[in-house]
C-alpha cells in the first residue's frame, strides 16, 4: 500500500489552486474529518457543515492568510483548524440551547454516513469479510457495532475480554486490505476513479 | 490506556487505531491520536479503514441475510461517472470542482469555492433595505456552514456592477467584486458563507463600474444563532 506524505512542493500547489491537489487534498482529508466530527457530533447535517468550514477555513488561510509554516505539518494544521471550528460551533450551540427549549432531539449520525465511508467495491469486501467471520465474532460486531450494548457486558457474556475485540478488528482490518488488494490486482480501473488518487499523489 | 500516542511506534504498540474506532481513547488520548493520524498516512489509513469495517458491519449486520447488494448501473465516462464512484469521493470532488470553478454573478471567494460541493439545501435569503430607509435589517445564522442570499434593489444598474461588503464604520472590505448588473426588473443578489459574517454590522455598497457611482447602500446586521 502506498503511502502519502505532504511536502512544500504539495502546499504549493494546494495553494496556487491545482486542481488535482485540491482533489486529493479533499479527498484525502475529508474521510479524516468525517470519522473526527462524528465523534463529537449529532447529526449529519452538522457534519457537513463543519467539515465544509474546516476545508473553507484551510484554504482561505492558505491563499489569504498566513498558510502553513512547516508543509509537512499540513495534517496537523488541518486537525487544529477542525478543533477551532469544532469548539467555535459547540460553545455557539451552548449558548443557544440556553435559550431554546424545544432543540430537537439529537439524531443518529450513524444513518447514511455508512454509505459515505464505504464505497461499492468495498461493501462487497466487507461482506466477504463479515462471511468469513466466525459466529460468534459476528455476533460481537452485531452487539457492539449495530446494537451499541455495552462492551463489557458483551464480553462477559461470549467469555472474552476486551483485548479480544482489539485483536478482532485488527484482524478485520488486515483481512479486509488483503481482499481489496487482491480485487485490485485482478482488475484494471480506470484513471478517474478517485480512491487511487487518494493513496496515490 | 497509558501513555501518550504522538508517534507511529506509540500508536501501534498501543492498538491506538482499534481502539480509537471502539470508542476505548479517554479525551485527552483520543485528541492525541487524531492529532497524530492526521499527520500520519499509515495511521490514517488504519482508522479509515477500520471505521470502514466498523461502519460497514453496522450497515451490513443490519440488513437481512439474503439481500445481495444492489448493482447499480455502470456509471458513465468522465467526471460524472467518477462522482458515482463513491459518496464521499463524489461530493470531495465536486467541492475540489468547485474550488476552481471561477463564479461571476455570486462572485464570492468562499462561493466559488463551494459552488457545487455541498448537497443541495434551502438557503435563507433576505431583501436588504437601502440605508435611507431606516435601521439595518437584522438577519440571524442558525448553522455554522450555512450560506445567505442577499437581494438588494439597485434600481438604474447597467453593464457590471461593482460590489464592497464591510464592516459598518470600517475602511477595511471584506469583498470587492464585480458582477454583472441585474437585468431589469430584478434584485442583485449575492450569495455569502456565514463564515465571512460573524456577529456585527455590515454594509453591502454597489456601484457602477464605469463611473464608480454609488447606486446602493445596505445596511444589515449579522446575529448569531436568531440571538
Amino acid at each position: 500500500m502506498d503511502f502519502f506524505s505532504f511536502d512544500a512542493d504539495y502546499v504549493r500547489r494546494l495553494t496556487e489552486g491545482d486542481a488535482e491537489t485540491e482533489r486529493h487534498f479533499v479527498s484525502y482529508f475529508s474521510p479524516l474529518l468525517l470519522i473526527k466530527l462524528k465523534q463529537r457530533l449529532r447529526s449529519r447535517e452538522e457534519l457537513e457543515d463543519l467539515r465544509q468550514e474546516v476545508f473553507l477555513r484551510v484554504l482561505r488561510s492558505l491563499r489569504q492568510g498566513p498558510g502553513v509554516e512547516r508543509p509537512e505539518c499540513l495534517g496537523a494544521y488541518v486537525h487544529s483548524i477542525c478543533n477551532n471550528v469544532v469548539l467555535e460551533y459547540l460553545r455557539g450551540q451552548a449558548k443557544s440551547e440556553q435559550w431554546d427549549e424545544h432543540t430537537d432531539e439529537p439524531r443518529d449520525p450513524a444513518v447514511s454516513i455508512e454509505r459515505e465511508l464505504v464505497t461499492e467495491e468495498r461493501s462487497r469486501k466487507l461482506r466477504s469479510l463479515i462471511d468469513e467471520m466466525a459466529p460468534k465474532d459476528r455476533l460481537l460486531l452485531r452487539a457492539i457495532f449495530l446494537e451499541e450494548r455495552d462492551k463489557d457486558a458483551v464480553c462477559r457474556e461470549q467469555g472474552v475480554g476486551r483485548d479480544y475485540l482489539r485483536v478482532l478488528l485488527h484482524r478485520a482490518k488486515k483481512r479486509f486490505r488483503h481482499l481489496l488488494q487482491e480485487a485490485q490486482a485482478g482488475t484494471v480501473r480506470p484513471a478517474t476513479n478517485f480512491s487511487d488518487l487518494s493513496q496515490r499523489p | 490506556m497509558r501513555g501518550s500516542i504522538v508517534n507511529h511506534d506509540e500508536a501501534v504498540a498501543a492498538m491506538a487505531a482499534e481502539r480509537y474506532v471502539l470508542g476505548e481513547l479517554q479525551d485527552a488520548e483520543r485528541e492525541q491520536f487524531e492529532e497524530h493520524f492526521f499527520g500520519c498516512p499509515e495511521c490514517a489509513q488504519d482508522v479509515r479503514d477500520l471505521a470502514t469495517i466498523t461502519d460497514g458491519a453496522r450497515e451490513l449486520l443490519r440488513e437481512p441475510r439474503k439481500a445481495a447488494p444492489k448493482q447499480k448501473a455502470p456509471a458513465p465516462a468522465g467526471l460524472w461517472g467518477w462522482l458515482r464512484l463513491s459518496p464521499s469521493y463524489a461530493m470531495a470532488g465536486a467541492l475540489a470542482a468547485s474550488l476552481l470553478a471561477g463564479v461571476t454573478g455570486y462572485a464570492g471567494y468562499e462561493v466559488a469555492q463551494l459552488r457545487g460541493g455541498i448537497r443541495p439545501q434551502a438557503v435563507d435569503s433576505f431583501l436588504l433595505r437601502p440605508e435611507t430607509r431606516g435601521e439595518a435589517a437584522e438577519i440571524p445564522v442558525h448553522r455554522i456552514g450555512s450560506f445567505l442570499l442577499f437581494e438588494a434593489d439597485v434600481p438604474g444598474a447597467t453593464g457590471e456592477v461593482q460590489w464592497d461588503l464591510a464592516r459598518a464604520g470600517s475602511q477595511k472590505l471584506i469583498e470587492h467584486q464585480s458582477a454583472p448588473a441585474p437585468q431589469q426588473g430584478a434584485s442583485f443578489k449575492v450569495l455569502l458563507p456565514a463564515s465571512v459574517l460573524p456577529p456585527g454590522d455590515y454594509t453591502l455598497t454597489v456601484r457602477s463600474t464605469s463611473n464608480t457611482t454609488e447606486l446602493g447602500l445596505f445596511k444589515f446586521k449579522i446575529t448569531a444563532n436568531g440571538g
